[in-house]
């Protein structure tokens, strides 16, 4: 299990605060945000890339800067821009990779560049945005990893690529004490295979939730500000003014039964938690 | 360490050829012109260059951020640098040896061993600069940090040539001890920067 435990790390103009959650054997975690909500942030500390001013991140419990590389190498990754020497094809990559990790499988790696259609002898930088994504889930796919760390995955990326990325972390969930991490704002996509959802808003977890929980407990109703008066305040989590009426997210059990509403989806939440105002 | 030198070797293939054809033009020359000075400094040239290029490819590329989420250590990164620019070191030193032998150079062990040091201290200075700033704000600094070397070098050599006259066997052990001793310090530096660095 990777536990991020009161991650801090500030810059002159951006703070993570306090961040915390845990990424359990078996499970998606999807980190929600909107831009420059500090997801990057929190994924670099995880990955090494950045120091955290305080905080601790432990991989089954030992501190990841205490780890041997071979353990280190446990922890899979996907960056938004690859970070694979773009001069490179894939041929030549999977020789500086085997010399790069541990555990590297170079006969899994070529399975994966067959199975999704890159050509192993044209150079990186010819790649489409798809193809270059596709090319670095295949290197984190090929040393046997137990937890995989994606930042931005599908950004920018057409449905049908996004569709193919989400069925292979899916897949390698579904292997034995396979763990993911996925920061994304396209909630869509996290809504299909996430098990838990940590909502960061400047710089702070806002929530940490079971998603089916979360998806299932909040719903959205329209009322008009007489309506929004006789409501049980503890049901309300947020409202948002609009010309119409007011629309609102609610508990949905502690709402009247009588009362019209629609699911709420993680954009929803995220919009509402975001832009929206409490009453109580 | 080898993953990381043959990754360079392929991303800076282009480069390589160049480099390499450089070193075989400008030791011609120098045999051609009778002087040592061009593969000389072509060799310093070489040697701070190669490990330039492949850094601004890894920053380009945000490999370095890649290469740390991997669990490599830090040591291991920053030691491939210095062996890059030492393999060219070593390539062009080969070179200008032969030049020095066939032109029959006046200035003895002394002036052999001159030019081959200046590169390793060259590569020693350069690499600490680069690792701190980048390549692109590194090459700023790197300019003005070598030509204050030059200045205060030009500026002692009257001192350093008098009181070396006639002893090359002295003048040879101090060079190689100070190049080893900057090595070194060079290497613990940018250990220390790589260590702090954040991408």
């Amino acid at each position: 299990m990777l536990s991020i435990k009161g991650l801090n790390k500030h810059y002159q103009n951006f703070s993570v605060e306090n961040v915390t959650f845990d990424i359990p054997d078996g499970t998606v975690v999807g980190l929600i945000g909107e831009n420059g909500a500090g997801k990057s942030t929190v994924i670099k500390c995880i990955l090494g890339a950045v120091h955290p001013d305080s905080g601790e991140v432990l991989l089954d419990g030992k501190p990841i800067d205490r780890l041997s590389k071979l353990e280190k190498q446990k922890i899979s990754f996907v960056f938004d821009d690859m970070g694979l020497p773009v001069e490179l094809n894939l041929s030549m990559l999977g020789k500086v990779l085997s010399g790069v990790f541990e555990r590297w499988n170079q006969e899994k790696f070529m399975q994966l560049v067959q199975r999704f259609g890159l050509p192993d002898k044209k150079v990186i930088k010819e790649f489409s945005k798809g193809m270059k994504m596709k090319a670095a889930i295949a290197v984190s796919l090929s040393y046997d990893s137990q937890i995989l760390v994606l930042d931005e995955p599908t950004g920018g990326l057409d449905p049908v690529v996004r569709d193919e990325i989400l069925e292979l972390i899916y897949d390698y969930n579904r292997q034995e004490k396979h763990a993911a991490l996925i920061s994304s704002h396209i909630t869509t996509d996290l809504e299909k295979i996430c098990d838990y959802i940590v909502y960061l808003h400047g710089g702070k977890v806002l929530f940490n939730e079971e998603k089916d929980e979360l998806l299932g407990r909040y719903g959205i109703y329209c009322v008009s500000d007489g309506q929004l008066d006789e409501l049980d305040k503890t049901a309300v989590v947020k409202v948002m003014r609009r010309e119409y009426g007011t629309d609102v997210l609610a508990i949905k059990q502690k709402m009247p039964r009588d009362f019209e509403f629609r699911p709420a989806n993680l954009d929803d939440i995220m919009l509402f938690y975001s832009k929206g105002e409490s009453i109580c | 360490m080898l993953g990381l030198l043959i990754k360079d070797f392929f991303n800076t293939r282009k480069q390589i050829v160049w480099y390499v054809a450089m070193i075989i033009l400008f030791c011609v020359l120098s045999v051609v012109m009778q002087n040592v000075a061009f593969c000389a400094t072509l060799g310093i040239l070489v040697t701070v260059s190669m490990p330039l290029t492949a850094i601004a490819y890894e920053e380009k590329d945000g490999w370095q951020k890649f290469i740390i989420a991997s669990g490599m250590n830090i040591k291991v990164i920053v030691v491939e640098k210095y062996l890059l620019g030492f393999l060219f070191a070593l390539l062009s030193s080969v070179g200008y040896s032969v030049v020095f032998a066939i032109t029959g150079a006046e200035g003895g062990a002394a002036e052999l061993v001159s030019p081959i040091c200046m590169q390793i201290i060259a590569l020693a200075v350069v690499l600490p600069i680069i690792f701190k700033f980048g390549v692109e704000k590194g090459r700023v600094y790197m300019i003005a940090l070598i030509l204050i070397l030059v200045v205060a070098l030009i500026a002692l050599m009257p001192f350093i040539g008098d009181a070396l006259a006639g002893n090359q066997a002295v003048y040879i052990s101090c060079i190689v001890c100070a190049t080893v001793a900057i090595f070194v310090a060079s290497f613990i530096i940018s250990v220390r920067i790589y260590s702090k660095k954040e991408f």
